[in-house]
């Protein structure tokens, strides 16, 4: 706070004097001695790069096991660290816990990497990964507050699920196993859907509103993506309609059920008009899931599969009050109605007044868009209802 | 209380799972016969990826030409002395008639991809200081690359440590057959 700045409030009638005093022996109290503050840390900053730059170089030289056990030490005094902070209040700082669990979170997966160098052992990535979920998973879930840990899990799992399908899909196709194959695709990738129903019902019930609010929308947002992308697909071409095809098709239909379950839970567990639409955005994801097969090749059916879903969240936002999720949806459906305008009259590129004509569309498309999206959008509502 | 000694057990979980793992990985590393298997680079413009050399094995007694090596059933026979390797013979399905009877069997991984830990090639972790080195005397034609390796009871193989020798050239010796060698 400075001095000069008080003073020219003062003399520009922005404050009277009294105000400006009282300000004054505020700050003289609260001050903190921020110069020596910066030195001090600035001190203490070279001497760690120092010590660190000295362990990096001869960090080759250093026995395996040797530094192993530093770096499972390291883990126990971060852990330590996560334990102190629970047990003061951290309703002030809750930031230094969020950072102190996800630096423990990063110091065990390293760990493991660490002991496949040592020791020349190697695993594809989703089998440590699965392994550090079974055991940082209680204390992350136990311990998180918000959007860091939350993104921590969920990249997680999302590792240790699509690692896992990059491997088995292929093996159990070769195997001719068509049938589990289905089954398998249908669940392991539905897995996340969990975190929905986890996150709406501890939300209201848990002291840490925010971790479970960020789990739910995580959860919520791969659901919406992955949808959508099947609806994309769905527009590149007929899916095949051989044993992998209805296998597809079995797959996203064990997926519609499971997107369909979801948004019945949720419709259930929250019965505010945030809770309701999401459930309902569930529900149609899954209707759009299960038609992507059937609809799939053609221009305008797959096209019309992408409107309904992000028609239906741009609906559902303007019901339950998300402004961000409503404007995204809107520039989707734009972007996607220029895209299918080129697929319907592909030609359009082709001649001189066809691209003027393209190109006013797209402007058309993205001022209408645009005024959409600022008129409309709801007033953000927040998170807490 | 409860909650207190749930939360406790928590924290003290990732330690020693992670312990735990570190003491299942170290007793696996101790276990096991050694044997010393030729290799050459996996690909002379990228032999590094990373941290990490990639070779591809010349087993005494294949041909060059071993596609099947990298399917998840493949399964070798070891014949010799540790580490001497005096021949390796096939015994996947593709050869029915191969004896069932192995002192010393390999095999490749069925859960990986096939170019990180099949029979075919491998990776082993090299420090950054060695690794330009390594790369080097890899791509040289004079020299000859030589893993020791180490097989499980299992039959799975982990790579110990690289080094090399002068390279004899001849048909009759693993890696002579290299067209490429042959010419100069």
């Amino acid at each position: 706070m400075s001095a000069r700045k008080l003073n020219a409030w003062e003399s520009a009638g922005l404050i009277d004097a009294e105000t400006a005093a009282r300000i004054r022996s505020w700050e003289a109290e609260n001050s903190r001695p921020l110069a020596m503050w910066a030195i001090i840390g600035l001190g203490a900053l070279t001497i760690g790069l120092g010590l660190i730059s000295v362990v990096a170089a001869n960090w080759d030289k250093v026995l395996g096991e040797v530094r192993l056990a530093v770096h499972l030490a390291a883990l126990a005094a971060m852990l330590v660290a996560v334990w102190r902070r629970a047990t003061v209040n951290d309703t002030q700082q809750p930031w230094l816990s969020e950072a102190l669990l996800f630096i423990a979170g990063m110091i065990g997966l390293t760990f493991m990497g660490h002991v496949g160098q040592v020791y020349q052992t190697s695993s594809p990535l989703w089998q440590p990964v699965a392994f550090w979920l079974c055991l940082f998973a209680p204390l992350l879930l136990s311990k998180g507050q918000s959007w860091l840990v939350a993104a921590m899990i969920m990249v997680a799992t999302l590792t240790v699920i699509w690692g896992h399908v990059a491997i088995y899909a292929e093996q159990f196709e070769r195997a001719n196993r068509y049938a589990v194959l289905a089954w398998y695709l249908g669940t392991i990738i539905c897995f996340p859907l969990l975190f929905i129903v986890l996150g709406t019902y501890l939300r209201q019930r848990s002291a840490r509103f925010h971790f479970w609010y960020r789990i739910e929308q995580l959860g919520f947002a791969y659901a919406i993506m992955g949808t959508s992308m099947a609806a994309v697909a769905a527009g590149f071409d007929r899916w095949s309609e051989d044993r992998l095809g209805s296998t597809i098709w079995g797959a996203s239909a064990i997926q519609g059920v499971a997107l369909g379950l979801a948004g019945l839970a949720v419709w259930l567990l929250r019965p505010t008009q945030s809770g309701r639409a999401t459930g309902a955005v569930l529900g149609l994801a899954g209707v759009v899931l299960v038609s992507c097969y059937p609809l799939s090749g053609g221009d305008l059916l797959p096209a019309l599969l992408f409107f309904a879903l992000w028609g239906g969240v741009a609906a559902a936002s303007l019901h339950a009050g998300w402004r961000g999720v409503f404007q995204l949806a809107v520039a989707l459906l734009a972007i996607r109605l220029i895209v299918l305008s080129f697929e319907l009259a592909g030609d359009l590129l082709m001649s001189g007044v066809g691209l003027i004509i393209a190109g006013l569309l797209i402007l058309a498309v993205a001022w209408v868009a645009v005024r959409v999206s600022k008129r409309f959008a709801p007033v953000d509502k927040g998170e807490v209802q | 209380m409860t909650r207190r000694l749930l939360s406790i057990a928590a924290l003290v979980l990732p330690l020693l799972g992670l312990g735990a793992l570190w003491g299942n990985t170290w007793v696996a590393s101790q276990q096991g016969t050694l044997w010393d298997v030729p290799v050459r680079g996996y690909d002379p413009r990228d032999l590094l990826r990373g941290h990490y050399i990639r070779y591809v094995y010349d087993w005494p007694g294949l041909p060059t030409e071993r596609v099947f090596l990298d399917h998840s059933q493949a399964k070798l026979c070891i014949t010799g002395r540790s580490p001497i390797i005096e021949r390796v013979t096939v015994q996947n399905y593709y050869e029915a008639g191969a004896s069932a009877e192995c002192a010393h069997p390999v095999r490749a991984r069925n859960d990986t991809k096939s170019d990180i830990r099949g029979l075919e090639s491998g990776i082993l972790y090299v420090p950054q200081a060695r690794a330009s080195a390594l790369e080097k005397q890899l791509a040289d034609p004079k020299l000859q690359g030589v893993i020791l390796i180490r097989v499980r009871d299992d039959g799975l193989i982990t790579p110990v440590d690289i080094r090399f020798r002068p390279r004899q050239i001849g048909p009759d010796v693993p890696g002579g057959t290299d067209p490429a060698l042959r010419q100069r």
